[in-house]
């Protein structure tokens, strides 16, 4: 018989009976029943007996014939099942329905009923979104006010029980995005990649090299690559980040690529100059496109523009010259106008006030401080993800005691906005005298000082070798020393920290000790949040000249190149991928650091000197996101000792991988210019961290035999960014909160792993509430398999005493800690 | 029964007091008055007055330049006029605590207790000092002065005040053990029902991206009503061990209906205010809200809940906690610290 029957929306449909049979079997599973196949055909009889004499009919005849033959075979509790199933499904149509009614411009009805089929459960149902928007909405607004306020309810229905509207939210705004779009290719005659990517050229967005490396053809192959579902992978923040940072938009804030397009410019930039092209293109592509490697902000905002500056994390040192001081502060004027988060070493600058007696104001350094805080607020237009500079000192410094307070002294007008952070640079020595006789003196002295009595420069030394010239100075009476005792150094210390988060610190000797590249240099300081080690030193001024150009004269200035370390940067996000599977590990691992180490040689740079150290040692900083994540996957509580040996596993995998994929690109296209000499060389690197087993020894042979690609890989950034592009939870760090707001531009945006669910929800732990010993033993297992830093939080709240705080930086020190970064108070709340 | 209801004015310096800590009562104590904060009875005051102190704040520290564009520019008509009658009130809420605190803390004759309450009159200075803060930065003084003494032209405005503070008066022309219980409720209600409303008012424009400026300093006020909030309800609590034979059927009941009386005149104010033109709000959720707010401030004082049902926070007012919460708003890591002397509380023992 071939009976039709109408849809709701007026469309019909052949009858079937299988349709009938499986709403049916729906309500009996729902009341822990079976539908036997007698039952089955009975209610089915009874149906046809109904309406077999009717030609058409509605889907609603037929749901109250299937209740009245529920009813009459005595199937009481499955028939009230059913008519609640009903009742619910009608009014979730209603609401959606509603929705779809809202707006003329848009056109709802395959997007709500998709998110519905994608997220069936009740907590994320389209009741409660059309509930939240009805109390938001007055009449008279229009389509695109209307669009804000159903982003804003989504966003709003955000919880730890209902994490996912953080993606429900991003599907909405991403679907008005493209449907902007559209009409914009229209307007700019752009009908398929390859005309799009022209008209970026044209306009000045793109750079011309994509065309001049990949033909129409080729262009065309590539944008059928394009995976344009993966948007589903973009939560409502991620996107924000990506529209915010790196999307290419006009003057008048108009977009053109889509985020896919955008992914793929970035990885045919990064795979062009690779034999097989477009090989790279589709796995750089796929790494970053699914969130399993991510590259730092400067790749994804820069790659496929003109001149892409490509590297971030610069350090700088100050010398102690006025040229040398201006010099620094025309580098960073150009960072920050770029890129921004630096770190700089003062540690070699005197101390003026100190040594001119006829000065009452004792500033010393912080005038410097003061002008490096006004030149970064000068230039830095918006602030975002690098708007500070953390401004390194040494302990024995003899302005460290004004340099702990800076807050108090830059900070005298209140609406002064203030950006640095300051941090301290300690010797071993120092955390000895602080846990073994805290009552002894320190002497402060002035550097430049010691040079002129001593002829060396003591802050140019570390380990024991520091230590002992240093109590030669301590014991040399020509030396002008400030003695204050190491008590009191601390309790500014730590009141500091618990008031500010700052200082910082900075291991240097555990840093020295440790670094591979010791044989061409040393490490002063690190960088803006305390990851990244590598060599440093100041420039050396030869001299300016007069040459003749083309016949006219020019200016030459001419200066030795030193180190001024930068980083290509990007995270391995572990809760994208199948992390336990080591052969996607590998995989991933080895295409995020070929696509990096393409950016050192693509890379443009403002500064000759930092570009030129980029290629001698090739460094990269290469971190992972999502820790806390994974942690709770495996239904692990990060204060464990379970945890400690399941990292500890990880992370020698990760570093592994990484030495073996730089191995490998180095016996494809050669070693990093410094390698002879290294610890990767000489094979100290293995024996510091005990890497004997086989598998080590074959990699340790052949990195000695064949080199090795980058001289410095692994660095644990906490980078905000990648984090919550990936909404992966922030590097290895435990969550401030499960729930807690983000306040951006007069928005405050929900923030929640979407990975939360209720059974792992125990082992999320809020930072505060861990036992900062496991935070510490944490860093000290993940120090073994990285060659830089990690950048670490302490949380604490206002219980701690001064010498609770005192002991975490020593058991820090003790367990070859190099940084600690901030030290976040807790504000206890009654109750 | 007169001398059984009886409640006396703390004195000064009593030589011939009882120095154990048992002779400590949150009324009619007959300990020496001195203050000896080394032997305390009420454990619980160490941790709050701790946490009290270390939330000190000052509103300058508060950037509202927004506010000043939003509050010409992006409130509509019906919002500023909601905005100035809510700031008003809340004007005269902290008014009449930095009044009244004092009259309940003549006879708070444990020393502990009476320091808390001393703190937590200064913290309503703050209070009146923001709003004084947020009026100067973004009214002229015309209408600065319209807005404070805005009850002079609102009948409506008036009854209200004359209402609460009628309830205050109650206690300081009969004050007795029962009045006194009487006043600690209505405390606890201007502080846990009377303001909540107004904070919440706050947050919605603070959600629609509005005046959050405004929504950061009440979210501050917010913090230490909270905390002013649990103070009173410890000293409900101690009273109400201390003086079981008070606690009658009848007076529970009297409590009961005044908490209810709260909320009925709490929901007519809400409709008064925001009515249904308020983006985010109306009526239906202020209903939910203050019913649940009731019930909620009626059982941790061990009453019967006021109103069926509305056990839970209601689903359309979640927003309310979480924009309420301080401590999970985080604020750029390079910006936001305070200056002053938090490390006050930082115990020094190296
Ligand atoms: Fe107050
Ligand atoms: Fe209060």
């Amino acid at each position: 018989m071939n009976k039709k029957i109408i849809k709701r929306d007026g469309r019909e449909e052949e009858f079937k009976d299988s349709k009938i049979v499986s709403a049916i079997e729906k309500s009996f599973i729902s009341q822990n029943s079976i539908l036997s196949d007698e039952e089955s055909s009975k209610i089915l009889n009874l149906i046809h007996e109904a309406i077999d004499l009717k030609e058409k009919i509605t889907v609603e005849d037929i749901q109250d014939e299937v209740e009245k033959a529920l009813m009459s075979l005595n199937f009481y509790d499955i028939a009230k099942a059913y008519i609640l199933y009903r009742n619910s499904r009608t009014q979730i149509r209603e609401y959606r329905d509603f929705l779809v009614k809202e707006f003329n411009k848009y056109d709802l009805r395959l997007l709500s009923k998709n998110i519905e089929k994608e997220y069936p459960t009740k907590e994320y149902s389209l009741l409660n979104l059309a509930n939240k928007y009805k109390s938001f909405s007055l009449n008279s607004i229009d389509d695109e006010e209307k669009m804000n306020i159903l982003i804003k309810s989504a966003l709003e229905l955000v919880s730890v029980e209902a994490p996912k509207w953080d993606l429900i939210a991003g599907r909405i705004e991403l679907f008005r995005y493209h449907l902007n779009l559209k009409t914009r290719n229209k307007e700019l005659n752009v009908t398929n990649f390859y005309s799009k990517i022209k008209y970026l050229i044209d306009n000045d967005y793109y750079g011309s090299y994509l065309l001049e490396k990949y033909n129409e053809e080729e262009i065309n192959k590539i944008e059928r690559m394009i995976i344009k579902s993966r948007d589903k992978l973009l939560s409502y923040s991620s996107f924000k980040v990506l529209k915010e940072e790196c999307l290419i938009k006009d003057k008048n804030g108009n977009y053109f690529e889509t985020p896919q397009e955008m992914f793929m410019a970035i990885a045919m930039h990064l795979a062009m100059n690779e034999k097989d092209k477009l090989f790279y293109v589709k796995r750089f592509y796929d790494v970053l496109s699914k969130f399993e490697f991510v590259f730092a902000l400067p790749i994804l905002k820069n790659a496929r523009r003109k001149n892409a500056q490509l590297s971030n994390c610069f350090i700088d040192i100050m010398d102690d010259s006025i040229v040398s001081i201006f010099e620094s502060i025309s580098n960073l004027a150009k960072t920050y106008d770029l890129t921004g988060g630096m770190g700089i070493y003062l540690g070699k600058l005197r101390s003026t006030s100190y040594l001119n007696k006829n000065s009452e104001e004792n500033v010393g350094i912080l005038k410097w401080l003061k002008i490096i805080n006004d030149v970064v607020l000068a230039i830095n237009k918006k602030g975002g993800f690098n708007g500070g500079v953390t401004c390194y000192l040494d302990i024995w410094h003899i302005d460290m005691l004004d340099f702990l307070e800076i807050r108090k002294y830059l900070n005298l007008n209140k609406h002064y906005k203030y950006i640095i952070y300051p941090a301290i640079c300690v010797p071993d020595y120092f955390w000895k005298l602080a846990r073994d006789n805290i009552n002894a003196m320190w002497s402060l002295m002035d550097p430049h000082e010691i040079y002129l009595k001593k002829n060396y420069h003591l802050e140019d030394f570390y380990g024991v070798e520091w230590e002992n010239r240093y109590l030669d100075c301590v014991h040399d009476d020509r030396i002008i020393k400030k003695d204050v005792p190491i008590k009191e150094i601390i309790r500014l210390i730590v009141k500091n920290a618990f008031e500010t988060g700052t200082p910082f610190c900075f291991n240097r000797d555990i840093a020295n000790k440790e670094n591979p590249n010791k044989h061409k240099g040393m490490i002063y300081s690190s960088n803006l949040s305390l990851e990244i080690m590598q060599n440093v030193s100041p420039k050396n001024f030869i001299n300016e000249e007069v040459m003749k150009f083309n016949g006219e004269e020019v200016l030459i200035k001419k200066s030795e190149p030193s180190n001024y370390p930068t980083s290509v940067l990007g995270s391995i996000c572990l809760m994208n991928f199948d992390y336990s599977n080591d052969s996607k590990l590998e995989d991933v691992i080895s295409i995020g650091i070929r696509a990096l180490d393409n950016c050192i040689d693509l890379t443009s740079c403002f500064n000759l000197n930092s570009l030129l150290t980029l290629k001698k040692y090739r460094s990269l900083g290469i971190s992972v996101n999502g820790y806390q994540d994974v942690l709770a996957n495996e239904n692990i509580k990060f204060d464990s000792e379970e945890q400690l040996i399941f990292g500890n596993k990880l992370f020698e995998k990760i570093n592994y991988f990484t030495l073996k994929a730089s191995n490998a690109l180095a016996i494809e296209k050669g070693s990093y210019p410094y390698f002879k000499g290294s610890d990767f060389d000489n094979g100290n690197y293995f024996i510091n961290r005990d890497y004997l087993s086989e598998k080590r020894a074959k990699l340790k042979d052949s990195i000695k035999n064949k080199g090795l690609r980058n001289g410095y890989l692994l660095a644990f950034s906490s980078s905000r960014f990648t984090s919550i592009l990936s909404s992966n939870s922030e590097s290895i760090l435990p969550l401030l909160s499960k729930f807690y707001f983000e306040e951006e531009a007069n928005k405050m945006i929900p923030r929640v792993s979407k990975f939360i669910t209720n059974e792992n929800n125990l082992y999320y732990s809020d930072a505060f509430d861990i036992s900062q010993d496991y935070i510490i033993k944490t860093a000290q297992m993940i120090y073994k398999h990285i060659d830089q830093g990690v950048s670490l939080n302490l949380y604490i709240n206002n219980n701690y005493s001064m010498r609770q705080i005192l002991d975490l930086y020593i058991k820090a020190y003790e367990a070859g800690i190099k940084s600690i970064h901030f030290l976040r108070l807790k504000e206890a709340t009654y109750e | 029964m007169e001398e059984n209801i009886k409640l006396n004015k703390k004195g000064l310096f009593n030589p011939s007091g009882d120095i154990s800590i048992n002779a400590k009562a949150i009324v009619n104590g007959t300990s020496t008055n001195i203050n000896d904060l080394n032997n305390i009875k009420y454990k619980w005051v160490s941790n709050w007055y701790r946490q009290a102190i270390s939330n000190f704040w000052i509103p300058e520290e508060v950037n509202m330049n927004q506010d000043i564009k939003d509050y010409r520019k992006s409130l509509t008509i019906a919002e500023r006029r909601s905005y100035n009658k809510t700031l008003s009130f809340l004007i005269y809420l902290d008014s009449l605590q930095t009044l009244n605190l004092p009259n309940i803390n003549e006879y708070i004759s444990a020393q502990e207790v009476s320091f808390c309450i001393n703190l937590q009159c200064f913290q309503e200075d703050i209070h009146s000092q923001s709003y004084a803060y947020i009026l100067d930065t973004i009214c002229s003084p015309d209408e600065r002065n319209s807005i404070i003494y805005d009850f002079k032209n609102d009948s409506i405005m008036l009854k209200r005040y004359e209402f609460i503070n009628g309830k205050y008066e109650e206690f300081i022309d009969n004050p007795n053990l029962i009045s006194f219980i009487k006043v600690l409720v209505a405390n606890y209600i201007l502080e846990g029902l009377y303001f909540y409303t107004g904070f919440m008012f706050f947050y919605n424009l603070g959600r629609n991206s509005k005046m959050n400026g405004t929504a950061q300093i009440i979210r501050k006020v917010n913090k230490d009503e909270n905390n002013h909030l649990s103070l009173f309800k410890n000293i409900i609590l101690e009273f109400k061990k201390e003086h079981k034979e008070i606690f009658t059927l009848e007076v529970e009941s009297i409590l009961e209906n005044m908490i209810k009386e709260a909320c009925i005149q709490e929901i007519e104010w809400g409709f008064y205010i925001i009515g249904n033109e308020i983006r985010g709000l109306n009526i239906d959720m202020i209903k939910d809200y203050i019913k649940y707010l009731g019930n909620i401030r009626a059982t941790s004082i061990g009453l019967k809940p006021i109103f069926e049902g509305h056990l839970k926070e209601p689903l359309s007012m979640s927003w309310v906690s979480n924009f309420s919460k301080d401590d999970y708003i985080k604020l750029d890591n390079y910006g936001n610290s305070s200056l002053y002397s938090k490390s006050s509380t930082l115990k020094d023992d190296l």
